[in-house]
């Protein structure tokens, strides 16, 4: 089978954060305190780093530096202090054998471990019985970042606590299977009004956008509480937002407030001021908008949104 | 041990910082992967390269982070202030760190499984067959789970260019 192209060879929009993305990398600095945190790694007299002779390597020896800004490896960066410590010439450990000290460090370091890396064992599972997708499957799995698992974990924010209105959809519960959800996916995946046509005929077919049509942009000034969506994750929330920007901004507004209310700063906290600086100016509530823009310029500067929220209250 | 730290420690924390972990929670999962490769290394059979078996390792050691900070509801903070651009290059830098920033929040809107093949296909020009290897999928899944992730990154930056 042939490999497909990859992004960073022919995508114009992605290349560019791809081939950015192939730079992260370890600074020197992070690299070295990584590397003082790992016992096995001490380094030998004279080596790298071993400016502070064999006496002292790893943590403690780095310590200095690395405390200031590292909140602590709890249990895991323990064992690695006991190792460093009780072992001073761990660096011994790379040896095919290795000496007795070095063999109650491992067992340290393994009982550190096993504490954590239990949790480890179902998602080995959980991948070798992960379901075959279809590879010609039109529908994106993407309404549900977090697993399956977190989602059953989430019931500390319920669906429920809305005031639902006239346009409510069912919501289905969070263990519903993927196939009831893939028409829900659509109603509030991240599909903006710029979407190709097929999306958007796919959507109207299934009946989910019946709410936008039958209600005018005017009757929406002065609503306030979002009806329930169906999937209320995180990029279903501003995805959702999204789209109601321009026929319904009262309602955009409360699904970002929804947002922001239950993510925070999520991973699109961003985008999610941006659209309510939008819905506040389409709405003709200009100071909210103008406060909110400072607050957004106050917490991220050099956002690259900066300009789009220029030009929204330019307007 | 070091030599294996040594090529493989960018692969790793790149991984680590493309698959949702904090910022500032990256160095410590590094630890953690790097204490159970050495701890593991003995049961190593080589069934795979060492490096689908290391690039394992780490996806299993991010899930399981990831659903302890789940657990305890922890949110991205904030990360500090960027120092202010100071010439051509630190700009090109700042530049750089923002499109990283932008993709790092688009795969925040994929699951697990997409967003793992995402990053080992289109970051680390892993093979596919070694994609699937690692993730102990079949290759057909793997593929599946590219598509599904290319139009699902593609749609957020498309609808991130303006209205």
């Amino acid at each position: 089978m042939n490999e497909p192209k990859r992004l960073a060879e022919f995508d114009d929009a992605l290349a560019g954060e791809i081939r950015a993305a192939r730079e992260v990398g370890p600074t020197e600095e992070e690299r070295a305190k990584l590397a003082a945190t790992l016992p096995f790694l001490a380094p030998p007299p004279g080596g790298p780093g071993g400016s502070t002779g064999s006496s002292a390597p790893g943590p403690t020896g780095a310590a200095p530096a690395a405390a200031g800004n590292t909140s602590g490896l709890g249990l895991l960066k323990a064992a690695a202090v006991v190792l460093t410590l009780g072992a001073p010439a761990a660096w011994l450990l790379q040896g095919e054998s290795a000496p007795a000290s070095a063999s109650t460090a491992q067992t340290v370091v393994e009982a550190a471990l096993e504490s954590r890396a239990s949790e480890s064992v179902p998602s080995e599972t959980t991948a070798s019985r992960s379901v075959v997708e279809s590879p010609t499957s039109e529908a994106p799995d993407i309404a549900s970042p977090r697993s399956e698992a977190e989602s059953h974990e989430s019931d500390a924010e319920p669906v429920e606590v809305f005031i639902s209105d006239e346009r409510q959809i069912p919501a289905p519960s969070a263990r519903a299977p993927r196939a009831r959800r893939s028409s829900t996916e659509h109603a509030e995946g991240p599909i903006t009004p710029r979407v190709g046509r097929t999306a958007r005929h796919a959507e109207v077919a299934a009946g989910v956008e019946q709410d936008e049509v039958e209600e005018p942009p005017s009757a929406d000034t002065t609503y306030e509480e979002p009806s329930p969506i169906a999937d209320e994750s995180e990029l279903a929330l501003v995805a959702s937002a999204r789209r109601r920007l321009r026929t319904q901004p009262a309602r955009s507004l409360a699904l970002a407030n929804r947002h922001r209310e239950r993510f925070g700063n999520g991973a699109f906290a961003q985008e999610r001021e941006v659209l309510a600086i939008e819905a506040l100016a389409r709405l003709d509530r200009r100071d909210e908008a103008e406060r909110r823009a400072e607050r957004f310029s106050r917490q991220w500067p050099r956002s690259v949104h900066g300009a789009r929220i220029s030009a929204i209250l330019q307007r | 041990m070091r030599e294996i730290y040594e090529a493989h420690v960018d692969d790793v924390w790149r991984t680590v910082a493309f698959l949702g972990v904090a910022k500032s929670e990256v160095p410590d999962v590094c630890q953690e992967v790097f204490l159970t490769v050495y701890r593991r290394l003995p049961s190593f059979e080589g069934r795979s390269s060492l490096r689908s078996w290391i690039y394992g390792i780490t996806m299993r050691t991010v899930a399981a982070h990831r659903r302890r900070a789940y657990r305890r509801r922890e949110r991205p903070h904030a990360e500090p202030p960027e120092p202010e651009p100071n010439g051509p290059d630190q700009e090109h830098r700042v530049i750089a760190k923002q499109r990283v920033e932008q993709l790092r929040m688009a795969l925040d809107g994929l699951n697990e499984q997409q967003r793992a093949v995402f990053v080992l296909y289109e970051i680390h020009a892993m093979k596919m067959s070694e994609v699937a290897t690692t993730l102990e999928v079949p290759i057909q899944t793997a593929y599946s789970r590219l598509h599904a992730a290319r139009r699902a990154i593609r749609t957020l930056f498309g609808a991130e260019g303006g209205q």
